[in-house]
């Protein structure tokens, strides 16, 4: 029997809520949360933070489409096309956070307090985004958490990937604190008038997430034979040769992809507030969330994870 | 003209009072201070001696608020930053409007007195830079000894950046948020600049950063020449092994640089090409070192008593007689560093019948203390309120002139003073 164009696909269209846990022992995670905590440098040039984080999390997971059909010619090799990949974690945060300000020392006696409530990630990533450019792994997620105002995926894509190589990488990395205060406006302002007076103050978040993960095809099954030990030919077709055939029980007119992944995890969420007054002083308060910290979850061990994706032959929906 | 008479008091009127502070203060003047700040073997210069104290300082106004600006406004007011590199003056002001920009001109000689002459802007919020961005913050600047200056600017994005300005040439980036170190292709420059240094070309940068998906961290990078290529440097960061201690570093803090050498507000110094060193004490604030290697610093006892410490020689303590004769001291600004073995130095007092706290401005020569002004004092027919001197360094030119901003007769004013 041929192997008509089939879809692979772990959804369609590609949708990390709607993937493969990355972590199995962890499963997915796709709930609200929420946070809270005071922190502040103290002596006389208190600054104080109080946050509280609402908003949700959709992962960590990974996506996977492709098409395979008959290489030509026709036999045990095929041809993967048209692959695309997703990694990642979907993030919606609202932050309302407190910055407090007293200073009582030489020149200098500010009092000062303000709590602004923000789509935190929003003017975080959008920030990022303007520094990264396009070469970042934020986008927009079409899911929306309860309490947060946007949810952004934290996740790297590829696509075409099987086309020249035997292994797919994904590896969204970003880890960079930016200052919001600029971007809040009339509360900006304030914070901004006291550089009239020769004060410095920043705030804002701070984002450090990684998923480095490598996909690897083990093995294709039609026709009720298992084709494994999967190497690209290096035709940049995207033809698969199969190393070994065994007998396969799947039925005749199933098509199964077995696939692993080894993927890694790092995930941290911080608030910051910094001072600076003239040359003379600054001080910095911070407060880091790891993943551990959010969701309760132990910490990640590295894994190689295998996974598979069916469909009958010739279907290309799921 | 505005005179302020000096008067003078020896170190060794108090004695006990520095020893009651060695001790409260866990004997930090101790060998590796000393061997940092007086030593020669790692080339640092001992303090000059015998420099006779000025008998006062000539006040002179520059520019004060009502002033003409480059461009059509007038001053507002003053933020506090005012520098001086030879002649050249560079300064923050607001205008009427309330909008932020640094701007320079140079301190020549007038008829009676100084003048400040050809004023221009250097930046202003609002202002569209070369490379397209939109200047929103000025945060920080500094300047070099060829007459440059160089500033952290924000953009329209909240991200922060360094532009140096070369005299006639404009504002040039050098290093930003976002930007991959050139030495270290994994770290990426974080959205948090705290301060910049310059000695010559060489610029250093205190600003977070992030390698990956570890936490960000706070570090100082080096730029040889203000250039980020592969020679610039990552000299120490928060989260390493806190130099010949086991306790990791927690903060960077603001930074002086000169001659190659760097000492920041954490109590690290160094080299630019060396291991840091951890300075003995704990600073009070940003310590300041200049060209020939002298350090001028304010250490933190117990009970927050403050010490004055110039090339490695206590000046003084919270509770000394200040030089004025009437008050002590109960803390103190950092030093300007100035030619000859010079410091000046703001002190908040306080007077020893009234009790009225007060600040007074000193010079010592790090042997000898001088008093030269109390806030409000009237001296050449004007009141000067207030003045702003060891705000940041680079306020004494080479000369000794001191640049500084201020209050004159209720007025903000960008005042120079001149030993007399």
């Amino acid at each position: 029997m041929s192997l008509s164009p089939t879809l692979l696909a772990t959804s369609n269209p590609l949708d990390l809520c709607s993937g493969l846990p990355l972590f199995p022992a962890l499963g997915q995670v796709q709930f609200g949360l929420e946070t809270s905590g005071s922190f502040s440098t103290g002596g006389h040039v208190n600054l104080s933070l109080e946050a509280s984080l609402f908003g949700g999390i959709c992962g960590p997971s990974l996506a996977l489409s492709c098409n395979v059909q008959d290489a030509t010619p026709a036999g045990d090799s095929f041809q993967i096309t048209a692959d695309a990949e997703q990694a990642g974690l979907t993030v919606g945060l609202s932050a309302s956070v407190t910055v407090g300000l007293n200073i009582d020392v030489w020149l200098f006696k500010v009092s000062y307090s303000a709590t602004f409530s923000e789509d935190i990630m929003g003017l975080a990533v959008w920030a990022i985004t303007k520094a990264l450019g396009d070469d970042n792994p934020f986008s927009k997620a079409t899911s929306v958490f309860p309490g947060a105002l946007s949810a952004w995926g934290f996740f790297d894509t590829a696509s075409n990937g099987f086309k020249n190589s035997t292994t797919v990488t994904l590896d969204p990395v970003i880890s960079i604190p930016v200052n919001i205060l600029p971007l809040l406006g009339d509360l900006g302002d304030a914070f901004v008038a006291m550089s009239k007076v020769g004060i410095d103050v920043c705030a804002g978040p701070s984002i450090g997430i990684g998923f480095p993960t490598v996909i690897t095809p083990t093995a294709l099954i039609w026709d009720g034979k298992t084709r494994s030990g999967l190497e690209n030919d290096g035709t940049n077709s995207g033809v698969f040769v199969p190393q070994s055939v065994a007998t396969s029980t799947l039925a005749s007119d199933q098509v199964q992809l077995d696939f692993t992944y080894a993927p890694g995890l790092d995930f941290e969420f911080g608030i910051f507030a910094s001072i600076s007054a003239w040359g003379i002083f600054s001080a910095s308060v911070a407060k880091d969330w790891s993943l551990e910290d959010l969701l309760g979850l132990s910490p990640v061990a590295i894994e190689t994870v295998t996974q598979t994706l069916t469909n009958t032959n010739g279907h290309t929906s799921l | 003209m505005p005179l302020a008479r000096g008067r003078v008091v020896e170190l060794d009127t108090q004695p006990m009072r520095r020893r009651e502070f060695l001790w409260v203060s866990g004997a930090m003047a101790s060998s590796l201070f000393l061997t940092y700040c007086g030593a020669s073997d790692d080339g640092v210069a001992p303090l000059p001696s015998g420099s006779p104290l000025p008998n006062g300082l000539r006040f002179t106004p520059l520019l004060q608020a009502g002033d003409s600006l480059p461009g059509g406004g007038q001053v507002g007011s003053f933020n506090g930053y005012a520098m001086i590199v030879g002649t050249r003056v560079y300064f923050g002001a607001h205008d009427a409007l309330g909008i932020p920009g640094v701007y320079a001109g140079d301190v020549t000689s007038g008829a009676d007195a100084p003048v400040l002459a050809n004023v221009v802007k250097v930046v202003r919020v609002g202002d569209v830079l070369g490379d397209g961005k939109t200047v929103t913050k000025f945060s920080h600047g500094e300047v070099a000894e060829d007459g440059s200056f160089a500033a952290i600017l924000t953009d329209e994005y909240g991200l922060p950046a360094v532009y140096r300005a070369n005299p006639g040439l404009g504002l040039t980036r050098i290093v930003g948020a976002g930007d991959i170190l050139g030495s270290e292709p994994q770290v990426r420059l974080g959205a948090q600049s705290l301060c910049l240094a310059l000695d010559g070309p060489d610029l250093l940068l205190v600003t977070t950063y992030g390698i990956g998906s570890q936490r960000p961290q706070q570090g100082l990078f080096h730029f040889p020449s203000s250039v980020n290529d592969g020679q610039s440097r990552r000299i120490v960061a928060t989260g390493q092994m806190s130099p010949g201690a086991t306790t990791l570093i927690t903060k960077i803090g603001l930074v002086d640089f000169a001659n190659g050498r760097f000492v920041l507000e954490s109590g690290i110094a160094g080299t630019t090409t060396g291991a840091p060193e951890l300075m003995e004490g704990t600073p009070a604030s940003a310590p300041r070192i200049d060209a020939d290697g002298r350090l001028g610093q304010v250490l933190l006892g117990e009970s927050s008593q403050h010490a004055m410490m110039l090339g490695g020689v206590m000046v003084a303590t919270s509770g000394d007689p200040s030089p004025s004769g009437e008050s002590v001291h109960e803390h103190f600004f950092p030093p300007i560093l100035a030619p000859n073995g010079l410091a000046y130095c703001l002190t908040r007092c306080q007077h020893m019948t009234t009790g009225v706290k007060r600040w007074e401005f000193m010079v010592t020569n790090g042997t000898s203390r001088g008093h030269l002004l109390t806030f409000g004092d009237s001296v050449g027919g004007m009141t000067i309120d207030q003045v702003t001197g060891g705000a940041f360094s680079s306020q004494a030119s080479a000369t000794g002139r001191l640049i500084m901003t201020g209050s004159v007769n209720g007025k903000a004013t960008l005042l120079t003073a001149a030993p007399v």
